[in-house]
């Protein structure tokens, strides 16, 4: 129940992507984070002349890809590459889409590692949706739609407690990108940008997340076959 | 006896010439030309194809190759194109970023000065995306360039975000405390 209720979630991070085809094809979006987390610094006591001064700083750090693929290389027992990427996945057999996942690729010299990290997100859409857009003949030609959302990095069943963890809302902008293939096939997808705040902890130490951070999910790439990339 | 041998020899002799003339005018196969330019000619070109014809179909066979000369004058065309190889350049920039492969930092920090609004703003998630702190000098450098003072303000930003250290550098409070401030002089 837990798990499909994370399939919906994830779901709500990508929006919908459709494509008029017989064969499966991948919807391959790259997710990328820029988040800045301001933590509570230890505080610091000065005695001068019999007065004491306790002072406390708030410390900020980057919460970057490359940290929150590293939370997740400790979870599943992997070391990650600097060149890991964190991609979400939609199958999209028969026209339909297929329940999305998020994985985490690392192109190595020797061989490409692929670890399923869906487990781990939680996403979901909060009210309405709004939205600019054109249709043609009942064919989506173009749309911008704007929402508040929610993503999470949770913890997962079968899996040690993740040393980091992030509870986020913000404001998502979705961009529709459409891929016209032969015969017709029209393929949509959508890209989208989220302004984000929140909260987060990290080996124990909670923070809070900026407002003015990012997530970004790149437009799709349309991979025709059960692949990830060309 | 006279008259016996003249009028047969005339009938014959006009038996000869209708024939000739049913010949000449009524007997031509279809796509003979007539011999003599005149009223025959012109009867004969109302009822046949147009000779000319095979000229409007060559013409006709150039035609879609001009069509397809079109798209580079077509402003709508151009502008699909324009905005599918933008598209394309980002997705790369995206890509660079993130496989961060040797030397693709300067091909993305070449792309801050892009003309293209999209692709420069590609260029600097993709520049923030690499974490490389080696990037901040190009960023400066394309900040001071830059005339517009939002963009002026997002580089600003990528350059703060990247000197910070990173959650992996340093646990707050724990690996990495805080310095002590500086004594105020009480």
């Amino acid at each position: 129940m837990i798990q499909k209720l994370k399939s919906a979630g994830i779901a709500a991070i990508i929006g919908a992507a459709a494509l008029a085809s017989q064969a499966q094809t991948n919807a391959v979006q790259t997710m990328t984070f820029a988040l800045t987390a301001f933590y509570q610094g230890a505080p610091v006591t000065n005695v001068n002349h019999h007065i004491t001064n306790v002072t406390q700083n708030a410390s900020s750090r980057s919460v970057s890809t490359k940290d929150i693929i590293s939370v997740f290389g400790k979870a599943t027992t992997n070391v990650f590459s600097s060149a890991a990427q964190l991609l979400l996945v939609t199958p999209i057999i028969d026209g339909a889409n297929g329940p999305a996942s998020v994985i985490v690729r690392d192109k190595s010299a020797k061989a490409t590692n692929i670890v399923d990290v869906t487990a781990f997100f939680s996403s979901s859409s909060v009210g309405p949706t709004v939205r600019n857009s054109t249709s043609t003949n009942g064919v989506l030609v173009s749309e911008t739609a704007y929402a508040i959302k929610t993503l999470s990095v949770v913890d997962a069943p079968g899996y040690p407690v993740l040393d980091g963890h992030l509870s986020l809302e913000g404001f998502v902008v979705e961009n529709l990108v459409r891929e016209v293939f032969k015969h017709g096939l029209i393929a949509f997808g959508k890209g989208s940008t989220w302004t984000v705040n929140g909260i987060g902890n990290k080996g124990g130490n909670p923070f809070v997340v900026e407002g003015n951070s990012t997530i970004t999910i790149s437009n799709p790439k349309f991979i025709v076959g059960p692949g990830y990339s060309p | 006896m006279r008259a016996k041998i003249i009028i047969p020899a005339a009938g014959l002799a006009s038996l000869i010439l209708l024939l000739a003339g049913f010949a000449y005018f009524g007997g031509l196969t279809p796509g003979q030309q007539p011999q003599v330019p005149g009223l025959a000619a012109d009867s004969a070109s109302a009822a046949r194809p147009v000779p000319v014809q095979p000229v409007f179909r060559r013409i006709a066979i150039q035609t879609p190759a001009r069509d397809s000369a079109l798209p580079e004058t077509d402003p709508a065309v151009m502008e699909e194109q324009r905005i599918e190889a933008c598209r394309q350049r980002v997705a790369e920039l995206t890509e660079l970023a993130t496989t961060r492969e040797a030397n693709s930092l300067d091909t993305i920090l070449s792309e801050l000065s892009n003309r293209n609004a999209e692709i420069r703003r590609a260029a600097l998630a993709a520049a923030v995306e690499f974490g490389d702190r080696s990037a901040i000098p190009a960023l400066k450098e394309a900040m001071e360039s830059n005339p517009d003072p939002q963009e002026k303000v997002n580089i600003q930003k990528a350059i703060a975000f990247l000197q910070l250290p990173t959650l992996t550098e340093a646990d707050p409070g724990l690996e990495a405390p805080l310095p002590p401030p500086v004594p105020s002089g009480n």
